[in-house]
């Protein structure tokens, strides 16, 4: 990361509104915590995860933290990045294959073995459909969502790991300064899911070594 | 396989035979250096300069009906038994064209975005009177660019140098989206040089080289590394453009 980019987080860690969102997700995070006996953190490896994972162990580090593996367009070289991370944040870990369905095999196992919530990162800036699922407390499956950083901002979201020192995949710095540091967002590699987001061009010249990888 | 389509490759393989391939010269090492007018659009870090001329070499003799290729049908297949390939005017070694990758300068990468937008021409697909925009089947695109604002693109190889300058004038262009004014060439010069650097030049390389070719490299890549290089069977494991290397004697000896 540029310095300039780390010094305008650093500066942006210090004001009132950034300390007044910690507050309120730390209180969000307890009054879940209270609702559910036992939830769990999706993970998904990106800025948004990693700094929710950190206000959640901040609270409670005994609690299971889920990643589901983006299968072939993540590069194994990525994904041990990302494994290293998960290790560094949590003791308790969970990694599902891609071949197994959210829907179908994941959250059936996860509500026969008694867990009630899961922790998601989303954050109302980020799309329209985004804010409304939050506005209108829509959950995609059967468990309780809980969207402890909703109402951060992505300077928010750096400033934090900035101040805290989280590790974060390097691909970030490699998009950040061609992106943005507000656009930014961590994806795989050549995936024609990707394609509505227009990264792939970019992927291109940036991660060619991944190219004919998968 | 449909009978228009089955036409069609008949009358480009029937063109192909008909067509004297003017038999290249003397060959010596050169470096090509064009000056670029407009930054260059790549979704690649880098272009191949056999590619370049093979995409020429295929304009020149095909003229106008280079534009009427089957688009959904890659004619290199169906071509290659007529090794229209083989006649470029450029060294070979085993498979390995003498020519290297571009080199730019400055290299620095920016983005671009540009809007792909509604068109009337789509109207006749849809019965319906009014059509979204916002999202949907016509929706409005924001398509990312990566460009490089370079101003000098260069190029290293061993061939017919006559032959290849006849075949640059007809460049306007480099890179992607040069349709929209990307990668305008104000102009081009060409001079010889004393070695041949379009394989490895300070020691490193200076286009795709598989390892096969290779005594010492410090990375190895599955990249395509002869033309077309959007042919997957093109793809193998070799040392990328800019990445340590020491050839293998066979290879060597040969430069």
């Amino acid at each position: 990361m540029e310095k300039i980019w780390q010094k305008t987080f650093k500066l942006h860690s210090k004001s009132s509104d950034y300390r007044g969102k910690i507050k309120w997700s730390l209180n969000y995070i307890q009054h879940a915590l209270k609702e559910c006996r036992k939830p769990y953190i999706s993970f998904s490896g990106g800025k948004d995860s990693i700094v929710m994972t950190h206000l959640i162990y901040r609270i409670d580090p005994e609690i299971l933290l889920y990643h589901h593996h983006q299968g072939e367009y993540m590069p194994e070289e990525i994904w041990q990045e990302i494994y290293s991370i998960i290790k560094r944040l949590a003791k308790n870990i969970e990694i599902r294959p891609f071949e197994e369905n959210l829907w179908d095999d994941i959250i059936p196992d996860f509500l026969r073995r008694g867990f009630d919530g899961s922790f998601i990162g989303l954050r109302k800036e980020e799309s329209v459909s985004r804010r409304e699922r939050i506005k209108a407390n829509r959950s995609l499956t059967e468990l309780r969502e809980y969207w402890p950083i909703q109402n951060w901002t992505w300077i928010d979201v750096w400033a934090y790991i900035i101040e805290h020192n989280l590790p974060y995949p390097s691909t970030y710095n490699k998009y950040g300064p061609l992106l943005g540091w507000d656009k930014v967002r961590f994806h795989s590699f050549f995936d024609p899911r990707m394609d509505k987001f227009g990264l792939s061009n970019i992927d291109g010249i940036l991660m060619w070594r991944f190219r004919n990888k998968k | 396989m449909n009978l228009s389509l089955q036409r069609e490759i008949n009358y480009f393989m029937q063109k192909f035979k008909e067509i004297n391939i003017q038999r290249p010269g003397y060959f010596e090492p050169f470096k090509v250096v064009f000056k670029m007018a407009s930054p260059i659009a790549l979704n690649h870090p880098w272009m191949h300069f056999d590619g370049l001329i093979a995409h020429l070499a295929l304009m020149n003799i095909l003229g106008r009906d280079y534009y009427l290729l089957p688009a959904k049908f890659p004619l290199g297949r169906a071509l290659r038994g007529i090794k229209f390939l083989e006649k470029l005017p450029l060294k070979k070694t085993g498979d390995l064209w003498h020519a290297s990758v571009s080199v730019l300068e400055p290299y620095t990468v920016k983005l671009d975005v540009i809007y792909k937008r509604f068109e009337d021409r789509w109207i006749p697909k849809t019965n319906k009177k009014k059509i979204y925009r916002g999202r949907g089947f016509f929706k409005d695109y924001a398509i990312n660019i990566p460009y490089i604002p370079a101003i000098t693109c260069t190029f290293y190889g061993v061939g017919d140098i006559e032959m290849i300058k006849k075949l640059l004038y007809n460049v306007v262009g480099l890179g992607n989206d040069t349709r929209i004014g990307f990668g305008a060439v104000s102009k081009f010069y060409i001079e010889t040089t004393e070695k041949d650097f379009s394989l490895v030049k300070d020691g490193k390389a200076m286009r795709p080289i598989p390892i096969k070719y290779c005594e010492y490299y410090k990375e190895k890549v599955p990249i395509a590394w002869r033309p077309p290089y959007w042919a997957p069977e093109n793809i193998d494991l070799c040392c990328p453009p800019f990445a340590e290397i020491k050839l293998g004697k066979n290879l060597a000896k040969n430069i």
